[in-house]
């Protein structure tokens, strides 16, 4: 096996997502018969709206603890917290302020929470994560459905349900509709960009640049390279983690207001079901794995992600004559997406182990190893792409 | 007293509370104007149908595969056995039997595909499980819209193709199961013999492959890799197996589902059925990597009972429909609680 | 893991309190300037003559847009903090003023007379309650619980395909 091939498929396994997706967005651009401009300001708009979100997975993932699937957690935080605010009539963007100061210190307890839950299943932290924010949003729901009204005083009857108890199942957030967005629009060329928005998603870029580089940022990474190295060294492990997860956690609370003031309501219920799964497909789309990710790809699979998700209805309309098809494709790949990255990521850390175990025994068999890996990679990326080789036959199928 | 507690500790504080607050439910509901025999005969009916969902969970974690996330897989062949069946025209006891022939090539296909990527993927199955099951069931629904079905009652009526949402199977093989040789007394009791018969008979064959020489080579896999991989067994090829028993096993339980429930539902329906299936074998003692029979029919009795109890008995008190919330809190609560376990190395 | 537990330090004690000063004060500046009242401007004549309509003008609060009125006309500005400014311009009498007023931080809703503060009258606003049966009471109910029967849960569907933003 020549090196420069080999580079070529390690390449490949390292942004065989992000190609995959650029291919079949541009190729959906097509069909979906929209203008460009329109793409553009759209992808815009939901940079705006959902990157702070995305950037709430960065932490953990430096920690070593994967894509925090429990960042749902403080989307729940933050969806409390504007409950409050529009309970209390609290406006404009001192009410997305106030929605996050009361639902800071109910992310940072669940934080806190989902911190010490996955101390105790090391190695397992993303699965329990996602059954983790199942079991909190039972939690949320017996709040919001039968506490609030009811033990919780609210003040306001109109987000009351009929019953007397229970938030409605959609509150409108008229009062602080796109109040961040608002504070100061730039129109550049045929496009308008919410600034303030897009300042803060930038402060807190900065805000994770400057901590990687703190003393707590770089045991972070210690922890995330080798937790019994960290431990040796004195870093305290289980702690550090902690502080990650409240961190994220913290970020999704925040995160979720903005996406919400951009929504502009707020469905009691599901708002928060869907959050994990896109910023998760989004990192992932960008070309982050589960131990490594940066500022760019979010940015990255945050374009990706939703430019493939503006066109994919309307090209699936075109194409198939049923929108259901491209709605379906679209998830389709969003789960897929994150099903292949997970798959990667596991057949490399094996790939690794194995290199070890066979460095160990002997240069021949290593290469023997190496050689099996690497049809395996195959493999993988095989199976991933099936999706859409079943896919290209249908289509075929059509033409 | 020593031994009791020995007992709870191993049992587990949250199935012991389980325990009990199911218990109080009974107690209770008689009180509140709820009917007894009806509720038992309810349980017993619930009980059948997800049992065989809850049984297939068990040959992945005996191999050391983890809780099967990706069960939405087995259903999904399930579900293309069913409507094939119903696209033949099969009728009674041969629709049955035959939507299990009919689903067997796709569960063994697609159990073996899913198989193979989860022996690439070891330390990580459950997550990856789950998203590959989401991802599949989606380009499912893709299938189900486009896929050559015409038989007048599956597909929608105006457009002439693509499946139903939902489809009777009224006319076809409702209740075949539950009616063979069911046992009616009084108004409101009634003995579903066959369903529960059928039940035992695959919880006996399972029994009975566990103890047979594959079967157990395949629990060596799962508990001891060393051991195994020493004395010769292939663990991929054992770990293949157990995944692909458990998808033919997740087909035949959503066909038997269907049969008590009258409805095959498609589109995203798949993907819910297989939490509440995890839940109930952790409820009835398994743990990731250690399941028997008992913890089977323990934990879909347990948890069906208590799905089955609560809307009816809380409602009654309360005057409102907590059930829903107590379901999340409780399955979910179970799996994590599960999952949070520090594995034990002894036994 | 052992735990050991320090005493907390007098430096850490003060950041502490600091920090809890700052997010209860901070929390009490979005509340106040943040509270959202509707003012509704009034244009009619006093059920017992003290003062009538003003024939035409032009209401403006604070920065919001001036609006014009006529006798019997009622409309609403939607403002937020407490202190505010009332800008009028009378067509017919071609006068102008000012005047500024609080409303109080606990009132939603507040009826403000212009023809009564032309006049000089005091109060020249009063608290106004929109009685309950108001308050939108649609056929929402619950959450759509699919109920025991059905094994569709509430929280592991997929997600339907509307719900993508």
């Amino acid at each position: 096996m020549s090196p420069k091939k080999k580079s070529l498929s390690t390449w490949f396994s390292e942004y065989a997502v992000v190609v995959i997706f650029l291919a079949i967005t541009v190729a959906a651009i097509g069909p979906s018969k929209l203008s460009l401009n329109y793409i553009i300001q759209e992808v815009i708009t939901r940079l705006g709206r959902n990157s702070f979100l995305v950037i709430a997975l960065l932490l953990p993932i430096y920690a070593g603890m994967g894509i925090n699937f429990a960042m749902t957690l403080g989307a729940m935080a933050g969806q409390i917290g504007l409950i409050f605010a529009v309970d209390w009539s609290v406006a404009g963007w001192q009410g997305l302020v106030f929605a996050f100061l009361v639902g800071l210190p109910i992310s940072i307890l669940l934080g806190w929470v989902s911190g010490s839950v996955m101390n105790r299943a090391k190695g397992r932290e993303m699965v329990t994560g996602y059954i983790l924010a199942f079991f909190i949003n039972g939690i949320y729901q017996f709040f919001v459905l039968y506490l609030m009204g009811s033990v919780i005083p609210m003040r306001n009857p109109a987000i009351i349900l009929s019953r007397g108890y229970g938030i409605r199942n959609t509150l409108n957030l008229e009062s602080v509709r796109q109040s961040l967005d608002n504070i100061l629009k730039v129109r550049l060329g045929p496009f308008s960009i919410p600034l303030v928005t897009f300042i803060v998603i930038a402060l807190l870029c900065v805000f994770i640049v400057w901590f990687r580089k703190t003393k707590l940022g770089q045991d972070m990474r210690a922890v995330g390279q080798d937790m019994a190295v960290a431990d040796a060294a004195g870093i305290p492990v289980e702690k550090t983690r902690i502080v990650a997860i409240i961190i994220s956690t913290v970020l999704a609370c925040a995160g979720q207001i903005i996406f919400l003031q951009n929504m502009g309501n707020l469905a009691t219920y599901n708002a928060h079901d869907q959050t994990s799964f896109f910023a998760a497909a989004a990192i992932l789309v960008g070309g982050a794995s589960v131990t490594h990710a940066a500022i760019p790809n979010v940015f990255i699979g945050v374009v990706l992600l939703h430019a493939m998700f503006i066109v994919s209805p309307l090209a699936g309309q075109n194409l198939f004559g049923s929108a259901m098809i491209g709605e379906y494709f679209r998830q389709f790949i969003g789960y897929g997406v994150i099903a292949i990255s997970l798959v990667l990521y596991a057949w490399k850390t094996r790939k690794a182990a194995d290199n070890a175990r066979s460095g160990l025994r002997g240069g021949v068999s290593a290469n023997g190893s190496l050689g099996a890996n690497n049809k395996t990679a195959l493999d993988a990326t095989g199976k991933a792409s099936e999706g859409e080789d079943s896919e290209g036959k249908a289509k075929g199928g059509r033409a | 007293m020593r031994n009791l507690k020995a007992f709870i500790q191993d049992f587990g504080w949250p199935r012991v509370i389980i325990f009990l607050f199911l218990v109080s439910l009974f107690v209770l509901a008689p009180f509140v104007g709820v009917r007894l025999d009806a509720s038992f005969s309810d349980v017993l009916n619930r009980f059948g149908q997800y049992a065989i969902l809850v049984l297939a969970l068990v040959p992945m974690i005996q191999s050391g595969c983890g809780l099967n996330f990706g069960l939405a897989l087995g259903i999904v062949a399930g579900l293309l056995g069913a409507t094939l069946s119903l696209q033949f025209e099969l009728r009674g006891i041969w629709g049955f039997f035959g939507a299990i022939a009919l689903s067997a090539p796709f569960s063994v296909l697609f159990g073996y595909v899913y198989g193979k990527l989860l022996n690439k993927v070891k330390g990580e199955e459950m997550t990856i499980a789950m998203y590959v099951g989401f991802s599949f069931v989606m380009l499912m629904c893709i299938m189900w819209l486009v896929l050559p079905y015409n038989s007048p009652t599956m597909v929608w009526g105006f457009a002439g193709k693509g499946l139903r949402t939902t489809i009777t199977v009224e006319g076809y093989w409702l209740k075949i199961l539950n009616d063979f040789l069911a046992i009616r007394i009084g108004r409101f009791f009634v003995f579903p013999t066959g369903l529960l018969l059928f039940v035992g008979f695959c919880a006996f064959c399972m029994w009975v492959f566990l103890k047979s020489k594959t079967g157990t080579a395949m629990t060596a896999v799962g508990s001891n890799p060393d051991y195994a991989r020493a004395s010769g067994v292939s663990a991929d090829k054992m770990r293949t197996i157990s995944v692909i028993i458990s998808t033919f096993l997740g087909a035949v339980g959503i066909i038997v589902y269907q049969q008590s429930f009258g409805f095959i539902q498609l589109y995203t329906a798949p993907s819910p059925m297989v939490f509440p299936a995890v839940a109930a074998i952790l409820i009835g003692g398994a743990s990731i990597n250690k399941a028997s029979m008992v913890n089977v029919l323990v934990g879909t009795f347990l948890f069906q009972g208590l799905l089955t109890m609560t809307p009816s008995v809380i409602n009654s008190i309360l005057q409102t429909d907590m059930s829903e919330v107590i379901r999340i809190i409780v399955s979910n609560g179970m799996i994590m609680y599960a999952l949070t376990r520090k594995v034990k190395v002894t036994k | 893991m052992k735990k050991t537990k320090k005493p907390m330090s007098a430096r850490s004690l003060i950041a502490r309190s600091i920090l809890l000063v700052l997010y209860i004060a901070v929390m009490l500046i979005m509340v106040f300037s943040g509270r959202q009242h509707t003012i509704l401007i009034d244009n009619k004549d006093a059920p017992d003559g003290s003062y009538t309509a003003i024939d035409g003008m032009e209401v403006q609060i604070d920065n919001l847009e001036a609006l014009e009125y006529y006798p019997g006309d009622r409309d609403k500005a939607v403002v937020q903090g407490q202190r505010h400014k009332i800008k009028v311009n009378m067509f017919m009498e071609g006068r102008e003023f000012e005047a500024s007023f609080r409303i109080p931080f606990g009132q939603d809703m507040i009826l403000l007379s212009v023809p009564k503060l032309a006049a000089g009258l005091e109060p020249y606003f009063e608290p106004f309650t929109v009685l309950e049966s108001i308050a939108s009471d649609a056929v929402e109910e619950a959450p759509s619980s699919f109920g025991a029967d059905s094994p569709i849960g509430l929280e592991e569907s997929p997600p339907a395909p509307e719900l993508i933003q």
